[in-house]
């Protein structure tokens, strides 16, 4: 058994590099002709784009007719005071880190549980599901389980002699708390695959000959399963805040189809959508791309603050 | 270069387990302690939770209005069946269904005519730069829709492209683009030399041994790529709410939220859990078809 020690190295692709026959002639044309494509596609729609996003977060415009009128830093200035763009930024980071902490103790509890199950197989797969269905059906299907006066939540407490539990689920006070469960039960079955994966590389030998010298649960834990599927953990928040960002379905769809949600209970995802495209007043383009550019920014950093923290020594096994 | 190996050294124990296969961790006579079995507990309880509402979905796509609300854990005692009926033809969803299916059918196939070669390319062809244009590519991966919607949307209206699904698929393939090649890169860096270095020395040019040698190689993971693109398209709505207006040329998706917008006056929510059902049935069937390929390509970053 060989142990290296190796740099973590987080969604990076290629490192076979050395296995590539070397040849010269012709390389560059065919590197072109290989790559050429994609990378205008790529670089013209999306790149394009975003790049744009943060030229125009700088500027006031509302769309055709009107002309682009350079305004600098207002947009990200004025924002402060706007009450919508404050109260959408908050719950950004209440998904964030409020929901990312249930789906990782969740992920953790369940993987730990279906690692020693047989019918682990099973349980992944039925965890797995929601997070393959179409944000929209969750939400929809969530939406009437808590619907307060008809919904299966409600119903089925009254029915069973509970009618005291029963609560107005998706009131202006508990919609919001009632969306982050939603997103955490559909997070959570990706996570533990995720984890699972992970934990399954571990070899067993490790467990056993923990157990025959008298290691507890929690022992086998902390310094068995936690220090071998570091990086993988590393993985799944990087994951989880890019996929936490981008949530908009949802959201959109749980919080109200039809009529626009309060204010009160948009994510940055929501006010970019609000703000830019269905807002009750003048499309305010501008004002939508300096949230975009907030999301970038907050993502940016998450992520690397995320590969500094988790970066340690990569155990080889 | 060395370390202490957690939980010290002990491979003499079991010389023939493999890592990371199953393996049967109760001997007989272990009993579950109180941990484990809270933790089943919980297990098992998300697991019916899970069926639970699935079932209820189904069941709530076969009653009228009224059953669907005043008995809800009861099994459809008269299955309506015209509930699909009525939302395929009165609600277009048909044609919802074929829109979906030619716009996430066209842009998959797309991706992956264009991120084939270039993921081979990356994993394959030395050349100056071929890391950075990796991390250049993977990057997409965590830049969010939001991000590009508002300069795409006035580009795309300034070409008068907007609200059409060619230019809407467009989108969606720069948007799948990343994570495809991710995929694909890795994929091809799996691959043996060997047979390439063949092909060269049998004077197979580069495209030559691409299509013939290496792409029919790469087969599978080139269909998890497809499919994971299908199958995160098929759910996306934002982009699509966005750039598409007229309800003839909803997908799906729109289509689902429309019904769902309407039912609050027409009531009708046997129709609304049948057009669910029509949206999720696909899913379903590739994911209990091809559910393994599914995970295995969600956890390849896991691997390396």
């Amino acid at each position: 058994m060989t142990i290296s020690i190796r740099r973590a190295s987080v969604l990076a692709g290629g490192e076979a590099k050395a296995a590539a026959p070397a040849r010269k002639a012709g390389s560059r044309r065919a590197v072109l002709l290989f790559l050429l494509p994609a990378f205008v596609v790529y670089t013209g729609v999306y790149v394009a784009p975003a790049i744009a996003s943060v030229v125009l977060s700088l500027f006031r415009y509302s769309g055709t007719g009107d002309r682009p009128t350079w305004i600098g830093l207002r947009n990200f200035r004025e924002a402060v005071h706007d009450a919508a763009f404050r109260s959408s930024f908050e719950n950004t980071f209440k998904v964030l880190f409020f929901v990312g902490i249930a789906v990782f103790v969740a992920s953790f509890v369940l993987t730990m549980t279906m690692r020693e199950m047989r019918a682990r197989g099973f349980v992944r797969a039925v965890l797995f599901f929601p997070y393959l269905v179409s944000p929209v059906i969750i939400a929809i299907v969530w939406g009437f389980m808590l619907d307060p006066t008809r919904g299966l939540v409600n119903t089925s407490l009254r029915q069973a002699g509970l009618g005291g539990l029963t609560q107005v689920w998706l009131g202006p006070e508990l919609i919001f708390p009632m969306m982050m469960t939603g997103m955490g039960w559909m997070f959570t079955g990706f996570f533990v695959t995720i984890l699972l994966a992970g934990v399954d590389r571990i070899p067993p030998y490790y467990y056993e000959s923990a157990d025959l010298a008298g290691a507890t649960r929690w022992q086998k834990f902390r310094l068995i399963t936690l220090p071998l599927s570091w990086d993988v953990v590393g993985i799944m928040a990087v994951l989880w805040v890019i996929n936490a960002m981008k949530t908009f379905e949802f959201i959109y769809a749980f919080t109200g189809v039809g009529t626009p949600p309060s204010a009160t209970n948009w994510t940055a995802a929501l006010y970019v959508y609000y703000t830019g495209f269905a807002g009750s007043g003048q499309p305010e383009l501008g004002r939508a791309c300096a949230m975009a550019v907030i999301m970038l920014v907050i993502i940016g950093v998450l992520v690397l603050l995320i590969q500094r923290l988790m970066r340690r020594e990569r155990i080889e096994f | 270069m060395t370390t202490a190996a957690p939980a010290g050294s002990a491979p003499a124990l079991a010389p023939s387990s493999r890592p990371g296969r199953r393996r049967p961790i109760r001997r007989r006579g272990d009993r579950l302690g109180p941990v484990s079995l809270l933790g089943r507990l919980i297990t098992w309880a998300w697991v019916l939770f899970n069926l639970a509402v699935f079932l209820w979905m189904v069941f709530a796509s076969l009653k009228n209005s009224g059953q669907v609300f005043d008995s809800p854990w009861q099994p459809p005692t008269h299955p309506e069946w015209s509930n699909y009926g009525n939302v395929w033809n009165a609600s277009d969803l048909a044609r919802a269904f074929v829109n979906s299916i030619l716009l996430v059918g066209g842009s998959t196939l797309v991706v992956l005519v264009l991120a084939c070669p270039a993921a081979y390319a990356l994993s394959r062809f030395v050349f100056f730069g071929s890391r950075v244009m990796t991390l250049y590519f993977v990057m997409g991966m965590g830049i969010p829709a939001q991000t590009i919607v508002v300069p795409a949307y006035i580009g795309m209206s300034h070409l008068s492209l907007v609200d059409s699904l060619p230019s809407l698929g467009l989108l969606y393939v720069a948007g799948s683009l990343p994570f495809a090649i991710f995929l694909l890169t890795g994929f091809f860096s799996t691959l043996p030399s060997e047979l390439e270095e063949a092909a060269t020395i049998d004077g197979a040019g580069r495209v030559r041994t691409f299509t013939q040698v290496m792409l029919p190689l790469a087969q599978p993971g080139v269909i998890t790529a497809g499919l994971l693109t299908a199958v995160g398209l098929w759910s996306e709505t934002f982009l699509s709410l966005v750039f598409i207006s007229d309800d003839a040329r909803d997908p799906l998706g729109l289509s689902v939220l429309t019904l769902y917008a309407s039912m609050q006056y027409t009531s009708n929510w046997g129709g609304l859990f049948a057009g669910v059902c029509i949206m999720v049935l696909p899913v379903l069937v590739t994911y209990v078809w091809l559910g393994r390929r599914i995970v295995s390509g969600l956890t390849v970053g896991v691997g390396r």
